[in-house]
């Protein structure tokens, strides 16, 4: 089991006119952060910057070691990420698109390891895909395709999973099994993980950490207990919301009081 | 495969061949082979025109066609794009306007071997290709969007001024230019073959080094950089192989258009979308085309070629219509 890591920012500035300004956090090794923030309030610009595809200026290290210091290559051995996105419109099998998870641990010259099907069977199976492991990704469905982007970034066995809305496009039933299988992944293999996920219900089941956006900034960071609560979220969603805590099962409830106008 | 083009290259190497005193020419070497004669000491003539002529023709219509196909597979999972084809980069409207130069001039000298219509066509083909390339690279990004503007706009102008040069052009220089453009592989000797041959080695062993980055390019290029290819480095090289592949074959033999599109998908069709196996896949499938293409280029009409363009359009749509048929699920 490789070790977890944690990512540090301090002073980052990232985005188009450094949309993202001076933001400085901590994302703690083994535990499960969700950005969460309205719309345009730069939680996907925030893992573009984490997973180096966009440029940035201040401090921004993983596992105390600065981005710029690691190597595509080593950087894909320790992050997996699971992107929003539509399935690519050439007709690889399930299979091969989850096996191209296995490519940050070839050799220079394209030789894997032995393990690499082992790998690949074992995230197809978390992810209920082996029996459509021969069926090709441009025939599937968007939620199909999101459990299959997501075996890819567990075939990678990396120990930081970034994901960007995991739960798009997935059925009930498959949000419950995609985030108790993230839930088991940070449990028993200490996977970091980092996401971005619109549905504040999900982030308090879930979640041991929030990092709340608006417009660029960080409006609170914490425990979700510290973090999920009227103020914050009233702040950064302008509009006035209520957290209603069950005493007797500890679950807490998000919702919109009545509007006047209804 | 493989088999088909051994095939496809036997039948082009005798077919129409002339057999001195025979009523059926075309089987000179068969006739030979029955009697237990000696080809070459029985037909003098025909052995000249099989090794001088016919078979240097047929190689060199394989080359091109691996050339094309590979090419084409390399843009377009460059791109993402199945409708990307190896003149993408603007390669054709520039080797088209460096060839146009040289009728226009007719400069006629040759250049490290190469005639001067080939070398101004290489030279104007890889020009706008570099051109393209260094307008659409920002810092280390390469944006393919802006490749593919910045490719439409200088080929657009590239045409633009080629269109003028046949316009002003006598009728002798524009017969030559225009015949030049359609395509031929007529009257291309072993010299052709020899300065083909580097590319084709270069451009195979570097698209098989990087079938993997192809894979993961093809699948997306957000989801290629999370694996750890740097972006950049590989598309700037890949363009690269693609751009030389493309305007060695259009320096070499014309612009034959088709073969680098439809090859690619023809293969997906039959053989998926994995770049181990596309690769060789295309390499093969590319030079079949080519070969019958000039095949029929050659004997379809009764005393003169048909443009070879012309032909790989209608045989290469064709073959298309019939897998889009076939497949259910339409040609990925």
């Amino acid at each position: 089991m490789k070790k977890p890591l944690a990512f540090d920012a301090v002073g980052l500035c990232a985005g188009p006119g450094g949309f993202l300004n001076n933001l400085s956090f901590h994302i703690p090794a083994g535990g499960w952060t969700c950005v969460v923030g309205p719309n345009g309030s730069g939680k996907t610009t925030l893992l573009k910057t984490l997973t180096g595809l966009i440029p940035y200026s201040g401090e921004l290290s993983l596992g105390g070691i600065p981005l710029a210091k690691i190597s595509r290559k080593q950087f894909a051995q320790q992050v997996a990420v699971v992107p929003q996105g539509n399935a690519p419109v050439f007709g690889f099998c399930v299979e091969e698109f989850v096996a191209s998870g296995r490519f940050p641990h070839q050799s220079w010259y394209g030789r894997g390891l032995a393990s690499d099907p082992v790998a690949v069977a074992h995230a197809l199976e978390r992810t209920g895909l082996t029996d459509i492991r021969s069926r090709k990704i441009t025939e599937l469905s968007l939620g199909e395709f999101q459990r299959v982007a997501l075996a890819r970034a567990l075939a990678q066995e990396a120990p930081v999973l970034i994901l960007d809305e995991p739960n798009a496009f997935l059925d009930l039933s498959h949000q419950v099994q995609i985030f108790e299988l993230l839930a088991r992944l940070r449990r028993e293999e200490q996977k970091t993980i980092v996401c971005v996920c619109h549905d504040l219900q999900w982030v308090s089941e879930f979640a041991t950490h929030v990092l709340l956006m608006r417009s660029g900034e960080i409006v609170a960071h914490g425990l979700v207990d510290e973090v999920l609560h009227e103020e914050a979220l009233s702040t950064a969603y302008s509009v006035r919301m209520v957290v209603q805590n069950d005493m007797q099962t500890g679950r807490k409830s998000f919702f919109i009081p009545r509007l006047p106008s209804r | 495969m493989g088999a088909l083009l051994l095939v496809g290259v036997l039948v082009s190497l005798f077919w129409g061949l002339p057999a001195e005193g025979s009523r059926f020419p075309w089987d000179a070497s068969l006739i030979a082979w029955w009697k237990g004669q000696d080809f070459a000491h029985s037909y003098p003539a025909s052995t000249g025109i099989l090794l001088q002529l016919r078979l240097p023709r047929i190689v060199l219509a394989v080359l091109a066609g691996a050339h094309l196909a590979l090419a084409g597979l390399i843009m377009q999972s460059l791109f993402g794009n199945p409708l990307a084809d190896p003149y993408i980069t603007g390669v054709s409207s520039g080797a088209a306007l460096g060839a146009v130069i040289a009728f226009c001039l007719k400069w006629d000298s040759s250049l490290w071997g190469l005639n001067s219509v080939s070398f101004l066509a290489f030279s104007g083909a890889m020009g706008v290709a570099c051109l393209v390339y260094a307008m659409a690279r920002k810092g280390s990004a390469l944006s393919l969007s802006h490749l593919l503007l910045t490719g439409i706009c200088i080929s657009a102008l590239a045409q633009a001024v080629t269109t003028f040069l046949l316009f002003s052009a006598e009728n002798q220089q524009l017969r030559s230019a225009l015949h030049w453009l359609f395509g031929s592989l007529a009257y291309r000797d072993w010299g052709y073959v020899r300065g083909l041959l580097a590319y084709t080695v270069i451009g195979v062993i570097s698209a098989f080094a990087f079938h993997w980055h192809l894979d993961l390019l093809a699948m997306g290029e957000e989801g290629a950089h999370h694996l750890g290819i740097r972006l950049g480095h590989t598309k700037t090289l890949l363009l690269m192989i693609a751009s030389l592949l493309a305007a060695s074959t259009v320096a070499a033999c014309g612009i034959i258009g088709f073969v680098g599109l439809i090859i690619p998908h023809a293969m997906r069709a039959l053989f998926g979308a994995s770049h181990r196996i596309l690769i060789p896949a295309c390499v093969v499938g590319g030079a079949l085309l080519l070969v019958l293409s000039d095949l029929v280029a050659r004997v379809a009409l009764s005393g003169q070629e048909i443009p070879i363009g012309m032909v790989t359009s209608v045989i290469g749509s064709l073959f298309f219509l019939i897998l889009l048929l076939r497949s259910p699920g339409g040609v990925r």
